[in-house]
């Protein structure tokens, strides 16, 4: 029934939010759109999954663990690659950006294999209330969704760092001369995209399994609510991302589930159409 | 008695983009205290000079020093801790935060104390009264002239020996210049040396110690106010 | 040994075409087709509906070319003034989309099982002994023909233009609406090229399925075009065929030496891919096979000796 439904909706969009809001933040300091979000989303997971079911953590700590190993890795990753491309052309980067995310989906692919994997996690109970199910798993996405989208705003809005970030984002040049490094900016910036990742990581591994192709296939619909918000805003990430996860489940109610993520690209192609700079955004036009 | 270090030295300055140097061998030792003006037509690399300074762009030759303390091959963020406070002439302030976010941002990455934070704090907001109950406002909301006292404001946060300003009067009313150039000589008076960039001369005649001609990125003339009045003629000099 | 020549040749001949297609949309235009092999696939699929169904080998071609082009026209049409990541996103969705609808549509595309015998062009003509040097043939002939027909573009206004929009912005910017509808039109026709690709691959292999086509070919192709350095096509040949024989050679490694299986070595080769175009990307952005290219003389240069063609080094562009 239709209220079930958008719970359910509610519970992806949820999902969504952290993966869309770090692609909105890289998006404006870094002035690219990253490619690869999916890529390190799948690196997340595994992260996780090697410390819950290879050393036996809990997943609490592993889901810890993984975010502060894909923060280390986004840092090496920056340092190694976009540092060296930092003032090139945006089409340049987001090739560059492909690239990374062909490497690091297959890095996993090729020391997991293409199978699926589950978390090591005790079978999660679920709940019934006014004639609507909610299982744990459902929960545990909800809270962690909710504690990174309050971080978020606490950072950009009340500390020192998310100061720096906006200065940065808005004008590297003024940042600079009023004494902010743009590097030391940029490397904190790809720490927090990694922490927002690897929770992220962990939810979707929870409710789909780990696979190579995780993150591949959320790449259109974490795109989706961030271009629906608008590229750049971090309110309308959120606000796109519930909005897509809604529309998404809705939507197998009409059409076969297997094209599920084909609602993304129609949203994406939909929205550009009829407004492209989304909900809260201000749109990019060619130079 | 030894002369104390000149605040800024400019030693051979050339800088350019890609090989056409914009700024030819500028060289200018400037005394702590002064208020020292570089005047010229447009396109004569006045702003460039100042980016130099600023560290925004690299030198193709020559040495920048402020006080004992050499600035060439300084990042800007660097610049700004060893003394120097830079406005630009255009975007100086940062829109989409608020004037207290503008202030704050200003001097929290200096690795100064808290204490010392909130000492620049309170020194700047009462130089700057206009700002103190409107700390919650967005910046992009104020006016030209408001623009223009904020980003001073935030220049100053840092407490630096040396203040360079890149055409502070650019596009303001007569009335708003007066105040500008007003807030200019407070802050001069604090012992804040200035190396100001103006299209306006009469003005930067007015309250200049010493005034440059740059043309075509050569100094052609370097005097005080009243020696310039004396011996040159701005037309003639301007087209030299 | 001649058959596994001809072979590779087709191969790298299907290459060549999706070389020239993404050397267009992106070396020229600056147009990121991150769904390339969507479109690859919906040529394939649409040139073997059409040949199935008895239309003839010339038909399917064309109806590949059409369809791909409206795709590309409709995608670009869509993203028209914004900026790369659009189209990026929308092309990269178009695949993935393609791909769903390949794998589902089971009453269209046969689904996971594919379509098979599909009629090939020709065969009425040459005995069944012969087919492939005479497919390859006609391979070849088609890829220097629309070869020509793409250095002819590049000299006419039309090309003028698009490269001058490439190498300045303010350009651009005062040519305003004409400059979106030339991109479009460079990316329709990059887009028939790629159906054309799609659809001699259809008639090679006469049975395709789904997992034919994976994104290491979007990957390759740009891995060829940029070692060919982009907006160059003589030197994607070059790139082209450098690719193909990179993934010949780890084919043989792989049968030689054991220590990975099939699985682990596509895996290898997309680190392979993406790292390859990382490292270009950061050292050689303007390609390898630039300079040998701009010394050569060619037919097609002007008369004051100067060469037409030259990929600006990226640093170049503002």
């Amino acid at each position: 029934m239709i209220a079930q439904v958008v719970l359910n909706g509610f519970i992806t969009g949820l999902a969504l939010a952290l993966p869309a809001l770090a692609l909105t933040l890289s998006y404006r300091i870094l002035k690219f759109a990253n490619f690869a979000v999916g890529a390190m989303l799948t690196l997340g997971a595994y992260f996780a999954f090697v410390l819950n079911v290879t050393l036996h953590l809990p997943l609490i700590v592993a889901a810890i663990g993984a975010a502060a190993l894909l923060a280390a890795t986004l840092i090496a990753t920056d340092y190694l690659v976009f540092a060296r491309l930092r003032d090139r052309t945006a089409i340049t980067l987001l090739v560059a950006s492909i690239g990374i995310s062909f490497i690091m989906e297959n890095i996993a692919r090729l020391i997991f294999g293409n199978g699926s994997q589950n978390f090591n996690v005790a079978i999660m109970g679920g709940y019934q209330r006014w004639n609507l199910r909610f299982n744990a798993e459902q929960g545990y996405t909800a809270i962690t969704a909710f504690a990174g989208m309050i971080a978020v705003y606490l950072l950009l809005g009340h500390t020192r760092l998310g100061r720096s970030m906006k200065a940065v984002a808005d004008n590297p040049e003024l940042a600079a001369v009023r004494g902010i490094s743009r590097e030391a900016v940029i490397r904190r910036a790809w720490a927090v995209n990694g922490v927002l990742l690897g929770a992220a990581g962990v939810l979707v591994g929870l409710e789909r399994g780990i696979d190579p192709q995780l993150g591949w296939s959320y790449l259109v619909s974490v795109f989706a609510a961030a271009i629906l918000g608008g590229l750049g805003s971090p309110v309308g990430a959120v606000l796109g991302a519930m909005t897509i996860g809604v529309v998404q489940e809705l939507s197998t109610l009409v059409i076969s589930p297997n094209y599920r993520e084909a609602t993304g690209f129609c949203i994406i192609a939909f929205i550009l159409l009829l407004r492209p700079q989304g909900l809260l955004g201000t749109v990019s036009l060619k130079k | 008695m030894t002369s104390p270090a000149p605040a800024l030295s400019l030693r051979q300055i050339s800088a350019g983009y890609q090989g056409a140097n914009i700024v030819n061998d500028v060289t200018v030792d400037i005394a702590p205290g002064e208020i020292f003006t570089v005047i010229g037509p447009n396109g004569s690399g006045k702003s460039t000079l100042a980016k130099v300074v600023a560290g925004l762009i690299p030198t193709a030759a020559g040495e920048i020093w402020i006080g004992t303390s050499r600035l060439s091959g300084l990042s800007a963020p660097e610049r700004v801790r060893a003394g120097l406070g830079y406005v630009p002439q255009e975007f100086n302030i940062f829109p989409n935060m608020t004037i207290g976010e503008n202030l704050a941002v200003a001097v929290e990455f200096l690795g100064r104390s808290r204490g010392a934070m909130a000492k620049r704090r309170e020194a700047v907001l009462a130089m700057f009264p206009e700002a103190g109950d409107r700390l919650r406002m967005r910046a992009g909301l104020l006016s030209g002239g408001e623009r223009q006292l904020l980003a001073f404001a935030c220049a100053m946060m840092s407490g630096p020996k040396l203040l360079l300003l890149d055409e502070p009067s650019a596009g303001l009313s007569p009335i708003m210049t007066a105040k500008i150039i007003d807030r200019i000589t407070s802050i001069n008076k604090t012992g804040v040396t200035i190396f100001m960039i103006e299209q306006n001369v009469t003005e930067a005649l007015r309250i200049s110690t010493r005034v440059m001609v740059l043309v075509a990125g050569a100094v052609r003339v370097l005097a005080s106010p009243t020696e310039f009045g004396a011996k040159y003629d701005l037309h003639k000099v301007y087209l030299s | 040994m001649t058959a596994y020549l001809v072979t590779i040749l087709i191969f790298v001949c299907i290459a060549i075409l999706l070389g020239f297609a993404l050397n267009l949309q992106w070396g020229v235009c600056g147009m990121a087709n991150f769904g390339l092999v969507g479109f690859f696939t919906l040529g394939a699929y649409a040139a073997a509906l059409v040949a199935l169904s008895g239309a003839g080998s010339l038909a399917a071609v064309a109806v590949a070319a059409l369809v791909c082009a409206a795709g590309s026209a409709g995608l670009a049409l869509i993203s028209l003034r914004l900026s790369d990541e659009y189209l990026a996103i929308l092309t990269l969705g178009f695949g993935q989309v393609i791909g769903l609808v390949a794998l589902s549509e089971t009453w269209l595309t046969g689904g996971s099982l594919g379509l098979s015998g599909i009629p090939r062009p020709l065969t009425g003509l040459v005995p069944e002994a012969n087919y492939e040097p005479v497919f390859l043939l006609l391979l070849i002939v088609s890829v220097a023909a629309i070869y020509v027909v793409l250095e002819l573009l590049q000299r006419s206004p039309f090309g003028r233009v698009l490269r001058a929009i490439r190498d300045d912005d303010v350009v651009a910017a005062t040519l305003g609406k004409n400059v979106a509808a030339m991109r479009v039109k460079a990316f329709a026709i990059g887009g028939a090229i790629i159906g054309v690709a799609g659809a001699f691959h259809s008639f090679y292999l006469t049975y395709i399925d789904p997992s034919q086509f994976t994104t290491a070919i979007t990957g390759y192709t740009f891995m060829a075009v940029i070692i060919g350095g982009r907006g160059s096509n003589k030197g994607l040949v070059l790139g082209a065929a450098t690719i193909i024989a990179l993934i010949e050679s780890t084919r043989f490694l792989k049968d030689a030496v054991e220590i990975v299986d099939a699985g682990q070595l596509a895996a290898l080769r997309l680190i392979f891919v993406g790292a390859g175009l990382v490292l270009v990307l950061i050292y050689r952005p303007q390609g390898i096979a630039s300079e040998y290219q701009l010394k050569s003389a060619s037919l097609f240069d002007r008369e004051d000796g100067r060469p037409i063609e030259a990929a600006p080094a990226e640093g170049e562009r503002s």
